[in-house]
């Protein structure tokens, strides 16, 4: 973490800890008031450089916020990734006509909602 | 007829497991969205808006399955449906049905339709945003031809409720056309059966006795004006030769008299001369018998974009002290509110969506709303009729007279519309607790920074509407005498 005063400031991530999409959307809710560059070192580390548009701020308070933030977005893929079949399955129960969660329970069409259930379990993520 | 069940179909039950204890290997999370809020904590905001604040140590410990089962925090989040145990999906069904209910105006398509019988108007608002036409040039006027068009189109929307709303100009110049309108669609529908519901928006000085009879004898709604007492009403809106707030408030009350409180309803605009007095205007709102205002922030078309407008943080400043003001009149018995506040409120602690424009995700733009010019013209919103009066007609979809209803809302650009104004989306966004609250705006942002999605980290309605829901959730959670006004409210 570099820091110079009024001007720009700059952090470093090893991405076997943070992934780069994190970074980056976390980098972008500070583009308000930076113009943010990402630098890489080598293939498991890069640098992101804050530089001020207007007026200079307090760097290293940027950059706490910044670091939180990325754990934020850390905490955001994973939960991500554990909830998105039971999002895409609670969007697709909302607007249909059987029920997707019980097949079991439509006593007409209860192969075919169990067959659109399991291709949604099914389906690439 | 009833079809018999064949042998060894099953029953309509659940299995036995679905009503068994949570097993003991732990939870499920649910999908949420969750970020830092002004006080430190953290806002939890699940799929159909339902909310809850944490410290970041819970909300660390919820996602990484570190929180403790059945302690007070894990009862909460899995009674606001933020995690699941156990083998019933009952979670699952009730924030299905929640979600269909919170999108339930999708489904309806169309409710409202704006009407412009004219563009003339005799007021010279300061802030005037459609670009209004002087009196006596009557080619603004719509023809009977394209009005009958309207009621046509009105009648292709496959929404049971429609609000037929007329702007303007001022709307009651043309009245004769805005009978017809009223007269047609009132007489195709004894046949069709719809809720209709009629509003005229006017600035009130050219009523007359016969037409507050027309009002009364065929049920309209109305909506005018009113920025305040007489020095900052005639300020904001003088009239072409003479000031108007006597005649305002005089035919508001003649109107209150005619046809009851509640179907004459007023909203303010918001100028530099109003930032520094909102009791005043709240004040006069009281006196003259309303129990609520809308607070209205300038919009950046016609006169309104002028060098005389303000920030947004001017503006939240304003708010906040007129919402401290009204909460105070509560508190002394008087029953008023705010109603920007109140539909944010609705869409945050009660199941159901609102039809208000603004605040849509996708964008209300043509699914929500059209607005048919009184050339004919149709769009997508009224913003983007007044986009379209300065020079720009980037949403027209097309014209009544050339253009077909099929043509226009299943346009390639009416389309596009609505995929790209999904907030799931959109950056920063799709990570905000506020989704389930808030809105696009695809205009605005079109307007003020050239691209229908908007950069958010810059956007003045995102920073507008996260302060103000920040601190709406703040006073509900935090604030024992502002928050029972706050659900009186719902």
């Amino acid at each position: 973490m570099e820091a110079s005063a009024n001007t720009s400031c700059s952090a470093r991530f090893d991405v076997r800890v943070h992934s780069l999409s994190a970074i980056k959307k976390a980098a972008y809710k500070f583009t308000h008031a930076f113009s943010v560059r990402f630098e890489t070192v080598d293939q498991d580390h890069v640098i992101v450089r804050f530089l001020p548009l207007q007026a200079p701020t307090a760097p290293l308070d940027l950059l706490d916020a910044f670091h939180n933030e990325v754990l934020d977005q850390d905490l955001r893929e994973h939960l991500a990734e554990e909830t998105k079949g039971i999002r895409d399955l609670i969007i697709a129960q909302a607007f249909s006509p059987i029920s997707l969660l019980h097949p079991e329970l439509e006593t007409e069409q209860g192969e075919r909602a169990q067959a659109y259930r399991n291709t949604l379990e099914n389906a690439p993520t | 007829m009833s079809v018999p069940r064949p042998t060894g179909t099953p029953l309509k039950t659940l299995p036995l497991e679905a009503f068994q204890a949570p097993s003991a290997q732990g939870y499920a999370l649910l999908p949420f969205r969750f970020a830092p809020i002004p006080t430190g904590e953290y806002l939890l905001t699940n799929i159909v808006g339902e909310y809850i604040l944490l410290h970041r140590t819970d909300l660390t410990a919820l996602i990484t399955h570190k929180l403790p089962m059945h302690s007070p925090i894990y009862d909460l989040l899995k009674s606001k449906h933020f995690l699941l145990d156990g083998a019933s999906s009952v979670a699952l069904d009730l924030l299905a049905a929640k979600y269909r209910t919170k999108l339930a105006s999708l489904s309806s398509f169309t409710g409202l339709h704006i009407v412009v019988p004219t563009l003339r108007c005799n007021s010279s608002c300061v802030y005037c945003q459609v670009s209004s036409q002087s009196p006596e040039r009557t080619k603004y006027d719509m023809t009977e031809q394209i009005a009958d068009r309207v009621v046509e189109f009105i009648f292709r929307s496959p929404s049971q409720s429609l609000k037929v709303e007329f702007q303007g100009g001022e709307p009651l110049l043309n009245f004769p056309i805005l009978q017809r309108i009223v007269e047609r669609t009132s007489q195709l529908n004894s046949a069709r059966k719809r809720d209709i519901e009629f509003v005229v928006c006017t600035n009130l000085t050219l009523l007359t006795q016969e037409m507050i009879t027309y009002i009364r004898e065929h049920n309209l709604l109305v909506s005018t004006s009113l920025d305040g007492p007489a020095d900052l009403h005639n300020h904001n809106r003088p009239g072409r030769s003479k000031p108007t707030h006597d005649t305002v408030v005089r035919n508001i009350r003649m109107l209150q008299e005619a046809i009851g409180l509640s179907r004459v309803s007023a909203l303010m605009t918001t100028t530099r001369a109003s930032l520094d007095q909102p009791e005043r205007i709240i004040d006069e709102y009281v006196r003259l018998g309303f129990r609520s205002i809308f607070l209205r922030i300038l919009n950046p078309y016609g006169r309104a974009a002028s060098p005389d407008a303000y920030s947004v943080e001017e503006w939240l400043r304003f708010y906040s002290r007129a919402l401290d003001h009204i909460l105070h009149l509560n508190y002394n018995g008087l029953s008023f509110r705010e109603e920007y506040t109140a539909i944010i409120l609705r869409k945050m602690l009660t199941p159901y969506g609102t039809g208000f424009v603004d605040l849509q995700s996708p964008a209300a733009l043509g699914i929500g709303v059209l607005v048919y010019d009184y050339d004919g013209n149709v769009y997508p919103s009224d913003e983007s009729r007044m986009l379209a009066a300065m020079g720009d007609s980037a949403f027209l979809l097309g014209n009544l007279l050339h253009d077909s209803y099929q043509q226009i809302v299943c346009s390639d650009k009416l389309v596009a519309l609505v995929r790209d104004t999904m907030l799931e989306g959109v950056p920063q966004c799709a990570d905000c607790p506020l989704l389930a609250f808030c809105g696009a705006d695809p205009v605005r942002h079109y307007r003020l920074q050239g691209d229908l999605i908007g950069h958010k980290p810059t956007s003045e309605f995102c920073k507008k509407n996260m302060e103000i829901m920040y601190g709406l959730i703040h006073l509900i959670e935090h604030d024992a005498g502002a928050s029972p006004v706050l659900y009186s409210w719902l």
